[in-house]
């Protein structure tokens, strides 16, 4: 055994108890040195979490871990252990960091009784030392103001500062070994690189090793020394995290990377004509007040989206893109009339939406239609794809009866199912099929524009590039418009067209696609770029520190002051509002709020 | 797996039904026929008289039989009315909202607060001795108020799910919806309540019967074959014993049951 090696992984095998002969994760062999970090990629389903589970000793019933497997910590073998030896372990010496911070956390526990309980459970601290130690951890892990933060409640924090709540619980009791299982696949793209960046300095710091599991081989790439391939339980690459990246992308295996579709084609413009908007707003604001609660602040008013000028024709695609709260979701829900402008006006071939006036929305209505985020949970779970897609169609009034399970099967050829799928349930279904049944139930209504929030987010990589070139040729060969939201950059550079930053519910960057995207000027745009993984290392960073979006922008000025990294930023950012201006001669051109972005020579 | 799990409630249920059903083939006298007043009244059990015979001279066992498909039966028809009538007035709070939905509820409450055999005996005793489908009726009258909530409780929790949206959003009507979209969720709720419905009418059916004012005889029901034993309970506890050993296996093993159909049903969302 070396003496070096933190965690030390010997013929892992876990089977199901049902059928002996199905192997989840299947002769495992690999080690972890001290103070060393090793990435473990693989397709959803591969038996990533397995691994994690196994080793903390928490597999779910069904699942065995065969007797030839060893597991050793340190000096200890796991699998040798009784629970209770295991239980003072879990947490004291090995820790989790888990996907889902929100239900990871205690709901009914503030955050700072969850930290001292954890000290009190493994006899470090108690009283007003554990209190200390928990209070200088929140600071540690970047928070500002941890005595407030560790009052509230898991609900009341905002999602990086949770998946910051979690890590502190995670490194509270120095552990040797943290497995860090999709620590930030939850979270966009910025809040993941200062999350990554954390847990990377800390590491460093503490001496602690890193196993990091993801199906996101520029995340692991960029923060391992070391990378380790699972395919099907069975590990299939083990390498310099360099060769690993380098080798799966040029070999374009289906693995995350190709997913992401970094080559990109610009896509083509020619379809669209924009003389001839199908759906425009006009200064489109909307806003929502909050009522003053007993005890809490008082009343104010959320600047969900302020005047916004979006337009989409036939056969374009406009992408949305921001941080989670940056009106993303409210514009997309205006655009369908789900949301009555607070001021300003949105028009849908040539009439101006009024969500009171029912029969006019009614019509409207069936001519956008929603890709819902999640896909899944919007299909009814006791009914067939053939009873979905029929009734879909029958709605719409364009089928029934024969005619209509007739028109099911098109549908489905349509997004490329085969008809065979007709009759299963939504549960058994992959989640890409899932996605695209939710597909073929907004194209039963024959829309016009067809308004898709993350389609792909919940999907792995192979599903979600397939899912992607489905709707490229969608919107090609029906000459379907769409507007796509997403935090994920490489999907946006995929499908859009035209795309439109939005930062605190302002439009501050907007233009065709390959000027936004491979030419950003708003500093804003430039961050975001920035912050996607690119599966090259990193320069270690120090913590940095918590700068989550903030709720309202201030009230002078340019709204993205506070984080600007721009060189030429000043005092006048601060008087000045911003406004969209051009940057080039073209007039349809790409535009940006920025006071300090060169405007072209003879403007 | 499912027919170990349901097991033995499901089976004394059954057995139950299946006795009542065959009552006419079964049965070794004719219920009603008073065999001989004189010599073969109240007669302990026997190997002629397994259960005994009542004051009349009535054989217990026949009575038993033929008082299973009464008792059975009217609780079963109690059940349909209860579960109709609280499925409408739960759906019909929960997807209209707002003035409606108070006013179904408010009014479920003051059903809910009335206690139940008082109005039950206040009914039956201005209408005189009912027919067996109205008395079910009437019991099953007095019994929808628990459904109702709970469908309505459950079509509100359906109503907030993503797939009801998403159905919602594609321009589904209302009716449609709820027939569609939520029922079939609502289903896995609405067979405990069921169960649990037979449960607690049996016991109703019984006790009006054994007022006199439900089943009357010379027609038999769990109930009424109780009542002959007033003034001799501990003489002719025959009388008593097997009426309430039926009375008592059918509400437990219905209850036993609707903990099973839940539990199975939550393994299946799991």
């Amino acid at each position: 055994m070396n003496a070096l090696s933190a965690l030390a992984i010997r013929n892992l095998s876990v089977r199901s108890t049902r059928e002996a002969e199905h192997h989840i994760i299947d002769d495992v062999s690999f080690t972890l040195a001290a103070g060393s970090s090793v990435g473990l990629v693989g397709r959803s389903g591969a038996g990533k979490s397995s691994i994690g589970n196994a080793v903390l000793g928490l597999l779910p019933r069904g699942l065995a871990l065969d007797p030839a497997s060893r597991i050793t910590l340190g000096s200890d073998e796991l699998t040798a252990l009784d629970a209770e030896s295991l239980r003072r372990i879990r947490g004291r010496r090995l820790a989790m960091v888990f996907q889902e911070p929100l239900t990871a956390l205690d709901p009914s526990m503030c955050i700072g009784q969850q930290l001292t309980a954890a000290l009190e459970a493994h006899e470090v601290a108690r009283g007003h030392e554990a209190d200390e130690r928990a209070d200088a951890m929140l600071a540690t892990v970047g928070l500002r103001d941890t005595r407030r933060i560790s009052r509230r409640f898991a609900h009341q924090l905002s999602g990086g500062q949770r998946q910051r709540v979690l890590l502190a619980l995670a490194l509270l009791l120095r552990p040797e070994v943290i497995i860090a299982d999709e620590p930030t696949t939850a979270l966009d793209a910025t809040l993941q690189a200062q999350i990554l960046d954390m847990m990377d300095a800390l590491r460093s710091e503490m001496g602690t090793s890193l196993l990091l599991i993801s199906h996101d081989l520029e995340v692991v790439g960029e923060r391992c020394e070391r990378v380790l391939v699972l395919e099907h339980g069975k590990l299939v690459d083990d390498g310099p995290a360099e060769r690993i990246i380098a080798s799966r992308l040029s070999r374009g295996s289906g693995s995350a990377a190709v997913a992401r579709a970094r080559a990109v084609r610009p896509s083509d413009e020619s379809l669209s004509d924009p003389s001839v908007p199908l759906v425009s707003t006009r200064a489109l604001s909307v806003h929502y007040r909050i009522a003053a609660r007993l005890f809490e602040r008082a009343a104010f008013t959320v600047h969900a989206v302020e005047q916004v000028d979006v337009r989409i024709a036939r056969g374009e695609c406009l992408g949305i893109v921001g941080e989670s709260g940056s009106g993303k979701s409210t514009l997309a829900r205006a655009l369908l009339g789900l949301e009555n402008p607070t001021s300003g006006s949105v028009t849908v071939l040539g009439r101006t939406l009024n969500v009171n006036d029912h029969v006019m929305m009614r019509a409207l209505r069936r001519r956008l239609q929603l890709v819902p985020q999640d896909a899944g949970a919007s299909l009814t779970p006791e009914r067939s794809v053939r009873w979905l897609l029929a009734e879909a169609l029958e709605v719409h009034a364009h089928a029934r009866g024969a005619a209509a399970l007739k028109r099911v099967e098109s549908l489905l050829a349509e997004v490329g199912l085969e008809a065979a799928l007709a009759d299963r349930l939504p549960a058994e279904l992959s989640s890409g099929q899932r996605q695209r049944v939710a597909i073929a139930r907004a194209l039963a209504a024959q829309p016009d524009l067809l308004v898709c929030d993350e389609p792909v987010s919940n999907l792995d990589a192979a599903a979600r590039e397939s899912l992607l070139s489905m709707l490229d040729a969608l919107r090609h060969d029906r000459g379907l418009a769409m507007l796509l939201i997403s935090h994920d950059l490489g999907v946006v550079r995929r499908l859009a067209t035209h795309v439109a930053v939005m930062y605190l519910g302002r439009v501050v960057e907007q233009g065709l696609a390959r000027d936004v995207l491979d030419d950003p000027r708003m500093p804003y745009t430039q961050l975001l770029r920035a912050s996607v993984p690119t599966g090259r290392p990193r320069t270690p960073a120090v913590v940095s520190e918590e700068r989550d979006v903030p709720r309202a922008a201030p009230a002078h000025g340019c709204s993205f002051y506070p984080r600007c990294a721009f060189p030429l930023k000043d005092e006048g950012c601060l008087s000045e509002h911003p406004v969209l201006r051009p940057v080039t001669l073209d007039p349809n051109g790409h535009t940006v709020a920025c006071l300090k972005v060169p405007l072209p020579p003879s403007l | 797996m499912t027919g170990r799990k349901l097991g033995t409630p499901a089976l004394v249920l059954g057995g139950l039904g299946l006795a009542a059903l065959l009552a006419p083939l079964i049965a070794p006298h004719d219920p009603v026929a008073h065999l001989d007043p004189v010599l073969r009244a109240l007669q302990a059990p026997s190997s002629a008289h397994w259960f005994g015979t009542d004051p009349y001279s009535r054989d217990v066992f026949s009575r038993l039989l033929f008082g299973a498909r009464a008792s059975l039966g009217i609780a079963t028809l109690a059940v349909a009315v209860a579960l109709t009538l609280g499925v409408v007035v739960g759906a019909a709070a929960a997807l209209r909202g707002g003035f409606v939905d108070a006013l179904l509820m408010r009014f479920t409450d003051a059903a809910l607060g009335m206690p139940r055999l008082l109005l039950l005996l206040l009914v039956v005793a201005s209408t005189g001795p009912l027919p067996a489908a109205l008395l079910a009726a009437v019991i099953g009258g007095t019994g929808w108020m628990t459904t109702a909530r709970l469908v309505r409780q459950e079509t509100r929790r359906l109503l907030a799910t993503e797939h009801v949206r998403a159905a919602a959003a594609l321009g589904v009507p209302r009716i449609r919806l709820w027939r569609g979209h939520i029922l079939p969720g609502l289903l896995p709720t609405l067979a405990v309540a069921a169960t649990l419905l037979f449960a607690s009418v049996l016991p109703v059916e019984a006790a009006l019967s054994f007022l006199g004012l439900g089943v009357r005889a010379p027609d038999a029901s769990w109930g009424n074959i109780i009542l002959e034993a007033e003034g001799r309970v501990l003489r002719a506890w025959w009388l008593v014993l097997f009426p309430t050993i039926a009375i008592v296996a059918a509400t437990l093993s219905a209850n036993l049951l609707a903990e099973r159909v839940g539990a199975r049903y939550q393994r299946d969302d799991a």
